[in-house]
């Protein structure tokens, strides 16, 4: 292979190609077998290198883990560029490290998925299938669940499948267990992620997290009848009982005095037949004292919202609402 | 994964599967054009996650490194969707060509030995060609950066990891013919 066309794969790789030089490489690679042999050769070469400049310190750092087979590295290729690498670098060693902890269900895994390289980190991923139920109790008391008003874990029905897997969460009315005035047209559910192990990540103010799931409903006469919402809080703290937990959602003014920050987005559903699922996501740059996020995934009845006039309707019994696919991520602002 | 009880008895051998063979996945997924290190991260974290989703379908563990590739291949196609108007990347046609020639890769196992042959290589570089091209391949890391740490110019430290590099990818073909 000619030195020019090699500088051109060094440079693709490098991320350094210009559009014309790309058009160039393009032709050679459909055309050559023989370079897209080389090419690939030094992408693994790439990735190698990469893989050794972090991994020096994983095997140590897992010293509870004694079923899996990690990649042993030799402390001797350790670079001497970058200082200390941070602890479980690798994400599946994280994950590893995870389920040795005994936090296993599919968003631990990938609360725990960082790397030293990696620019996006997960937070939170949820699409139901595993963990604790929900628990109608009108906040999300218990840390590890979801909480707020009455919803239920369900797998396909009324024509809807879920997004992932084979469970998602299904709205069922507009208020929770014990609530005084059984009255409302939302019914929402909350979700805590305690940010304090992360807070070096967002230590300078300059990240953002983001939030999106995935809203559906069974096709309805009025297709408009249903909206979808979705909320974030950034909070220094948070209630450690229900009723607390009851007054802080229940009273809008009190949450935005609280909140260190907060965003919220809406849509309707389209509740037609051949209806697909609808992604609402938000972003929001994360004060540097944040200790907490909460996730609220939220519907409305917007007819029971309009005949109610000035006063608050019975608690809304859903007809059929559902959310999947929960995604928190934390990454570098722009 | 179909339900909770089931989860406890996959997590093991999915953990293990992943470990083993997370850098070949990489390395696919660098294969088939995609370079920002970033990047690589995103689609990897993707596949992971559908993967453990599906890894009650796998019916032979052996297989998981080709499984995942071909879960990769349509996560790059989407990632490449997404990002169609903000990235330089390949054509269609050259990255299916890649995508395809890759997966052989991975299926003969010439990528985890690959991978394998390189370890010793490095380890076997001068130390000062290994502390260099370690130091070079650290994440935030950039040749300018690296330049002006060890006080040379730019183009002599680019001219270096050129000729270290060449001599890992002669190491690396001539061990694959010895095995």
């Amino acid at each position: 292979m000619k030195r020019s066309d090699l500088q051109l794969i060094e440079d693709y790789l490098d991320g350094t190609i210009s559009p014309r030089d790309l058009e160039v490489l393009n032709e050679l690679l459909e055309s050559d077998a023989t370079a897209r042999e080389r090419f690939l050769s030094l992408a693994t070469m790439d990735e190698g290198l990469q893989d050794l400049a972090v991994t020096p310190s994983i095997v140590t750092d897992c010293t509870g883990y004694n079923g899996g087979v990690y990649p042993v590295r030799s402390g001797s290729v350790q670079g001497t560029v970058g200082g200390t690498r941070a602890l479980l670098s690798r994400p599946i060693v994280a994950a590893a490290a995870g389920l040795i902890l005994g936090v296993f269900f599919t968003s631990a895994i990938w609360a725990a998925t960082e790397t030293g390289r990696q620019k996006i980190l997960t937070l939170f991923h949820d699409s139901f299938e595993f963990g604790s139920p929900p628990v109608p109790v009108g906040g999300p008391v218990n840390p590890d669940a979801w909480g707020g008003d009455y919803v239920e874990i369900s797998g396909a029905t009324s024509g809807i499948e879920p997004i992932h897997g084979e469970r998602m969460l299904r709205f069922l009315r507009a208020d929770y267990e014990g609530k005084e005035d059984a009255v409302g047209y939302m019914s929402d559910i909350y979700r805590v992620i305690d940010l304090k192990k992360y807070s070096s990540r967002f230590a300078d103010g300059n990240s953002v997290v983001a939030v999106e799931a995935d809203f559906g409903s069974v096709p309805l006469d009025d297709a408009d009848r249903f909206f979808a919402n979705l909320s974030v809080y950034a909070l220094a703290q948070v209630p450690t009982n229900t009723q607390s937990w009851q007054v802080l959602i229940g009273t809008p003014r009190r949450m935005e005095e609280v909140a260190l920050a907060s965003a919220r987005r809406s849509r309707g559903l389209e509740g037609s037949p051949g209806m697909s699922w609808q992604k609402l996501s938000l972003e929001m740059r994360l004060p540097q004292e944040t200790n907490y996020l909460l996730i609220g995934l939220h519907t409305g009845d917007r007819l029971a919202a309009g005949e109610s006039g000035s006063e608050t309707p019975p608690a809304v019994q859903f007809e059929g609402q559902f959310v999947d696919d929960v995604k928190v991520k934390l990454r570098r602002g722009i | 994964m179909s339900s909770e009880a089931t989860s406890s008895d996959f997590h093991e051998p999915f953990v293990r599967a992943l470990t083993r063979h997370e850098r070949v996945i990489r390395a696919y997924i660098r294969g088939a054009g995609i370079t920002r290190p970033e990047d690589v991260d995103e689609i990897m974290q993707e596949v992971s996650l559908v993967a453990w989703r599906k890894f009650d379908q796998l019916d032979n563990a052996d297989e998981f490194p080709v499984w995942a590739c071909v879960i990769a291949r349509y996560e790059i196609l989407m990632f490449r969707r997404r990002h169609a108007r903000d990235r330089l990347v390949f054509s269609e046609k050259v990255y299916e060509l890649l995508a395809e020639q890759s997966l052989e890769e991975v299926s003969s196992s010439m990528k985890e030995k690959r991978l394998n042959q390189l370890q010793q290589c490095v380890e076997n570089l001068p130390p000062a060609s290994r502390e260099l091209v370690t130091a070079a391949y650290q994440p935030g890391s950039t040749i300018d950066k690296l330049a002006s740490q060890l006080g040379k110019k730019t183009n002599t430290v680019y001219q270096q990891l050129w000729r270290i590099r060449r001599a890992l990818e002669q190491c690396v073909e001539e061990r694959l013919e010895a095995e």
